[in-house]
């Protein structure tokens, strides 16, 4: 008796199931005391850096947080005394970091003319031992804004050289999400020099800037490519509700703030549509909202069934959520490491475990692995 | 007292509706600019929405708390000063009203790190029209209130 069919049933049964850990990992700390932690990019086998919102890049080698953060960093816009958003962001290494030593850093700068507002902004800088030398500024979201709220400011370089980095729609100005005149709730699409690639989607159209990729986003705080070197996942934070997850195509509208599943902070409807021709639909959304704040697809051996999984960092009420994927369809969802409070970063490393970035004054840099 | 309880109830209750219908229709009129399909029973059905939500579903306070807070701390005062001050009592409350709807919708994002959370006091006119309901609050207040008080 052939019982073949009976494993798409099995999967839509199952689809979006929130499942009990099994997997067996360990876990241990390399470092903490990091003060906000952001952005982790991992140089090598041996050496990790890591952003604190304060405004610090950090080394961890060997296992071991150096004492000394890098020199050279731009001061940074820090306006909430908490620090929850803003500050020192996202960081990067360049494709052939091996060869130029080049890192690209994110974060919220306050405005030259003005110091009221400020702007996210991503420049690009040299690693020379402990310090960031030849630094150049490659992008800053406009227009300013007053708010230190919703950067975005996540960094990912495609397989063609070329990097996207989002901005977020800074709370008070989701309206201009569906304008193309603005950074504001847009994913853009960059050269690694900060030029502007000929095949973006709105290069010469009237009234639209020209490094924009998509637009209609919220605060999109997590992107990761897909293993098959093609597929862009990402996701952004909702109101209350309607944390979403999408995949991210050229010159697409993701639809904010005309379509969500959230509701807004007062308890108003935002919009009573949840669904627009022309708009897309996230692959997975989340009500209640999970606060998700980066994502990582697993690309290690350590782990084989966590092959191809998306792994995204929650600080609501804070996890480690794995999703299992066929087809880029979400159909399953294991809740981990809900210990550990709000978590803020998950990449992947170089023997494949993975590092988890925990959020708040005191974080760590947790590393789960398989003896 | 009874009665001006009763009367204040009142006017907090219409102040909330008036408060929750301009949110709306600040969201409403943005979608219906961007071509989305708004119309008098989308709007009604929002409406009816929202003077749930504000109330049930919010992170913030429930919205018909935070104006009975906002406006009885403001007709308290307009009390405490008409004991010694011989004014028009149902302009004095208007004033009174109209000032505390505005403390609300200057403070609130003053508070929260220019976060407007309330998305009907984004722009100028929409604090205008707040304020100007706790005008019509206060106005409606004083002219109701009993004369020995």
């Amino acid at each position: 008796m052939r019982l073949h069919f009976l494993f798409p049933l099995v999967l839509i049964l199952f689809a979006d199931a929130v499942i009990s850990s099994d997997s067996e990992f360990k876990m241990e700390t390399l470092a903490e005391g990091l003060d906000h932690a952001w952005g982790i990019a991992v140089v090598s086998d041996n050496e990790i850096l890591v952003t604190e919102g304060v405004g610090r890049l950090r080394r961890i080698i060997d296992g071991q947080l150096d004492p000394v953060p890098i020199k050279g960093i731009p001061s940074v816009f820090l306006y909430p005394a908490d620090l929850t958003q803003g500050g020192l962001c996202d960081v990067a290494l360049h494709p052939r970091y091996n060869e130029n030593q080049l890192i690209y850093l994110s974060f919220g700068e306050a405005d030259k003319d003005d110091p009221s507002l400020n702007a996210m902004t991503v420049i690009r800088g040299r690693l020379e031992g402990h310090n960031l030398v030849d630094v150049k500024q490659i992008f800053k979201a406009e227009p300013p804004r007053k708010t230190a709220a919703h950067y975005g400011a996540r960094i990912l370089f495609l397989g063609d050289g070329t990097m996207l980095i989002t901005s977020g729609d800074g709370f008070n100005y989701r309206d201009q999400a569906q304008t193309l005149d603005n950074h504001v709730g847009k994913i853009v699409r960059l050269n690694d020099d900060g030029s502007i690639p000929d095949d973006n989607p709105f290069v010469g159209m009237k009234d639209a800037l020209p490094d924009i990729w998509s637009f209609g986003h919220r605060n999109p705080t997590g992107m990761a490519l897909g293993n098959d070197g093609m597929t862009i996942f990402e996701h952004e934070h909702g109101p209350q509700g309607g944390d979403e997850l999408n995949i991210v195509n050229i010159g697409k509208n993701y639809g904010w703030p005309l379509i969500t599943y959230g509701l807004d902070y007062s308890g108003s409807l935002i919009t009573p549509f949840t669904e627009r021709e022309g708009l897309e639909q996230p692959i997975k959304y989340w009500v209640p909202s999970i606060a998700p704040s980066a994502l990582a697809i697993y690309q290690g051996d350590m782990f084989p069934d966590w092959r191809d999984n998306l792994f995204i960092t929650a600080m609501v009420p804070g996890d480690l959520r794995r999703l299992t994927m066929i087809d880029n369809k979400v159909v399953g969802e294991e809740i981990m490491l809900s210990e550990l409070g709000r978590l803020r970063n998950v990449v992947n490393s170089t023997d494949g475990s993975l590092l988890v970035a925990t959020d708040g004054p005191d974080g760590k840099i947790i590393r789960l692995y398989k003896n | 007292m009874k009665k001006t309880f009763a009367i204040f109830i009142a006017i907090v209750i219409l102040i909330m509706t008036l408060f929750v219908i301009q949110t709306t229709a600040s969201y409403m009129q943005y979608l219906y600019q961007m071509g989305m399909p708004v119309d008098l029973s989308v709007f009604l059905s929002a409406v009816g929405s929202d003077l749930i939500g504000m109330n049930f579903r919010g992170l913030l306070p429930p919205i018909i708390l935070v104006i009975f807070v906002v406006l009885g701390v403001a007709f308290f005062v307009a009390h405490l000063i008409l004991r010694r001050i011989s004014l028009e009592k149902k302009y004095f409350y208007a004033f009174a009203g109209a000032s505390g709807m505005l403390t609300l919708v200057t403070l609130f994002p003053a508070l929260s790190y220019d976060l407007e959370m309330y998305r009907g006091a984004l722009s100028l006119l929409g604090k205008g029209y707040i304020t100007a309901t706790g005008a019509l609050g206060g106005y409606i207040f004083g002219l109701n209130l009993p004369r020995q008080s």
